[in-house]
């Protein structure tokens, strides 16, 4: 937009130097040259005149001397021709060829008329001035005095006062960008603001903090009204995203007095049971766990969506403490648990982050694998990020649940009555997001399911691969206040 | 035994009443916080709820640590890590993270209560069922005379079992004692231990499910839980 305001200001200022330049040079040039024309004529006119003795005493040596002393003054060849138009003196031996436009003068010199004055001749035109006069003796064309002048001098000068129209121009438009530019950058500072606030309003409703305001009172009025506007907006945007998020860790603190509460009447049942009753308050204590889990999944998704600060975190470290924490449970069910990719890889994100999705990613595969088969835990980095990634060897899932899978409460179709939550891959995404990064589930050619977390690598890792994210880097710091 | 029984929920505290009476306990209930230090007379144990109306629970659990010695078993909704570690800080015992299980609150409530009555290092340094022996200590088993070779883990749930002394211990609790922390795979995890356990030590009923519950050590003679 900036580039644009001051391209316009520029064309308007450069239509105005044009405008005003371009008439003022060639009437210049049309005065020069018409001054010379007028000069040359007389000059032809005299010689003209000059020549009427010549030819009537057919003596042309007096004549010829006279041109000679002319053209070595003035640098311009004079002919004169007869009736029939062969030369008859000449100030140069052999006196210049003319062009066809020159002919023609001649041939309407010594039919008795005038030729017209030149058009306007632009410097790169370096044809000679050609004007021919007719000799008259009793008014009778007796022959013709043709004059051929360069037009150097007159070329030189139009030059000069072109280049001086365009450098006049060239300067009005620096002195208009002198000018423009800190009028074009008091109408865009609120826009700039603005661009600026919306990255830190983002990152602000994310930390559940009030986002620092855009407007600070400058700036043309109707952008100010629009900061103003936008503070407001985003004023409600946090508090509508914090309520949000307060009410989920609200709601389930709330819910587990009355959980308590009925757990424990449950359990007071014990021994008051009937016989046949006894399955059915068992399944009753049993629902009430699978609510207390199902809280449980709710409050870690809450705390997955809160801003935490983002640490370099240890990427072996966490892989080697969940891999030997799913092992047991793994290899219980006859799955092998292999770590392999790059090892001492360090990311960014918020403490225990590589865990939290492990946990999750891992419960599925563990969960939906056949016994007998392989899972993957590969971790590798590239492109200024940490890639951690588990692949099973389980059924997959349909293409179109893909984006689906990490939607908040979402079961496979076939799997619904599999025990879970259905929170894991939400909060494995959610937490991936927050610290940057994203959640990516791909199906394998080979069959199975790849769950890749990718996060930002920690600065070492960067540098290490060469990349150039320092900005990345520097925003994700800036976009988490200390809190 | 007696337990003052601070909770605001009333509920709560009407469905919790009974079922420690019926564990052989006598409750007073307390719905504030505040004076909660002048009914500290005769009080073997502490059940202190953390989201209190009138003053935060962790004051409350400072306050009562000033004046006394009496156990405290922090009761809340908070579960979160952060939670426990400053309820831990503040004096208390042991945590608890509502919803709980009643069998899980009495076998804590008992061992806060024995360890206040005979110290920490009261546990014996070998546990003897029958011909099993787990020496706390060296960290060995023995059946029949012969070391049985368990993993880390394995020997740790096994122990902890044995210092409990055949009293319950919820799943949530071993979870917590030997993994650290809980994760989505935690409770299968130590039920794959547990079998392990039954199979190299080849005593099927030395570790007994209680179901819904935990797991406990088949003591000779121990009592149900």
């Amino acid at each position: 937009m900036r580039g644009r305001l001051l391209l316009i200001i520029m064309v308007l200022v450069g239509l105005l130097a044009a405008g005003l330049g371009i008439p003022l040079a060639l009437s210049n040039a049309q005065a020069d040259q018409s001054r010379m024309f007028t000069d040359r004529l007389t000059d032809t006119v005299y010689y003209a005149s000059l020549a009427e003795r010549a030819l009537v005493d057919d003596d042309p040596t007096g004549l010829a001397d006279e041109l000679k002393r002319y053209d070595s003054v003035y640098g311009v060849a004079v002919t004169v021709l007869g009736r029939d138009g062969k030369q008859v003196a000449s100030s140069r031996d052999p006196a210049p060829t003319l062009d066809a436009d020159g002919r023609n003068r001649v041939a309407l010199a010594l039919a008795n008329r005038r030729s017209d004055p030149y058009d306007l001749r632009f410097p790169w035109d370096t044809r000679p001035l050609v004007l021919a006069e007719p000799v008259l003796v009793d008014s009778e064309v007796r022959g013709a005095t043709v004059t051929v002048s360069p037009t150097d001098d007159l070329r030189a000068g139009e030059i000069k006062v072109w280049s001086l129209v365009a450098a006049a121009g060239l300067l009005a438009l620096a002195l208009a960008v002198l000018v423009a530019l800190p009028i074009v950058r008091w109408i865009l500072r609120p826009v700039r603001r603005l661009d600026e606030g919306t990255g830190r309003v983002a990152a602000a409703v994310l930390a559940g903090a009030n986002a620092e305001p855009v407007a600070d009172g400058t700036g043309p009025p109707e952008l100010r009204q629009l900061s103003e506007s936008f503070d407001r907006m985003a004023e409600t945007v946090t508090q509508a995203y914090s309520a949000q998020r307060t009410f989920v860790a609200d709601a389930s603190h709330q819910l587990r007095n009355p959980l308590t509460a009925l757990r424990l009447r449950l359990s007071n049942l014990d021994g008051h049971v009937d016989p046949s009753g006894t399955e059915d308050q068992v399944a009753a204590l049993e629902e009430a766990e699978r609510l207390s889990t199902l809280l449980d999944g709710l409050l870690a998704l809450a705390r997955a969506e809160r801003t935490n600060p983002l640490v370099t975190v240890d990427v072996d470290a966490g892989v080697a403490d969940r891999i030997e924490a799913w092992r047991p449970l793994a290899e219980h069910t006859g799955l092998r648990l292999e770590r392999t990719g790059t090892p001492a890889l360090r990311a960014l994100g918020p403490a225990g982050v590589i865990e939290t999705v492990l946990d999750a990613v891992l419960d599925n595969a563990v969960k939906f694998s056949p016994p007998g088969t392989t899972i993957d835990v590969d971790t590798r980095a590239g492109d200024g990020h940490v890639e951690v990634a588990v692949r099973d060897h389980g059924p997959g899932m349909a293409p179109d649940d893909l984006e689906r899978a990490t939607h908040r409460f979402w079961r496979s179709p076939e799997q619904s009555n599999v025990e879970g939550s259905g929170l894991g891959l939400a909060i494995a995404a959610r937490t991936t997001e927050v610290a940057g990064g994203e959640l990516r589930l791909e199906l394998p050619e080979s069959g199975g399911l790849r769950v890749v977390a990718r996060l930002r690598a920690a600065d070492g890792d960067a540098d290490r691969d060469g990349v150039a994210w320092e900005q990345t880097a520097g925003r994700a710091r800036k976009s988490v206040p200390g809190h | 035994m007696h337990i003052l029984l601070v909770e605001d929920d009333d509920r709560v505290a009407a469905a919790l009443r009974p079922a420690l009476h019926r564990h052989g306990m006598t409750t007073t209930r307390l719905s504030v916080g505040r004076g909660a230090v002048d009914h500290l007379a005769d009080v073997d144990v502490v059940l202190l709820d953390l989201g209190l109306p009138d003053i935060d629970g962790v004051d409350v659990c400072r306050a009562i640590r000033e004046v006394s010695e009496v156990p405290i078993i922090v009761v809340s909704a908070r579960g979160e890590v952060d939670d426990r570690i400053l309820g831990l800080h503040s004096g208390a015992d042991d945590y608890l993270v509502k919803p709980y299980d009643i069998g899980e609150l009495v076998a804590r409530v008992h061992t806060v209560y024995r360890r206040s009555r005979v110290g920490p290092s009261a546990t014996a340094d070998v546990v003897q069922v029958a011909d099993v022996s787990v020496d706390l200590q060296r960290h060995t088993v023995t059946v029949g005379g012969e070391p049985v070779s368990l993993t880390r883990k394995e020997f740790q749930v096994l122990a902890m079992l044995a210092s409990s002394g055949g009293a319950v211990c919820t799943r949530n609790r071993i979870v917590a004692e030997v993994w650290g922390r809980t994760w989505a795979g935690a409770n299968r995890t130590l039920d794959v231990h547990v079998a392990t356990l039954r199979t190299k030590l080849g005593r099927a009923d030395l570790v007994q499910t209680v179901r819904g519950v935990g797991y406990r050590l088949g003591l000779p003679g121990a009592e149900d839980g």
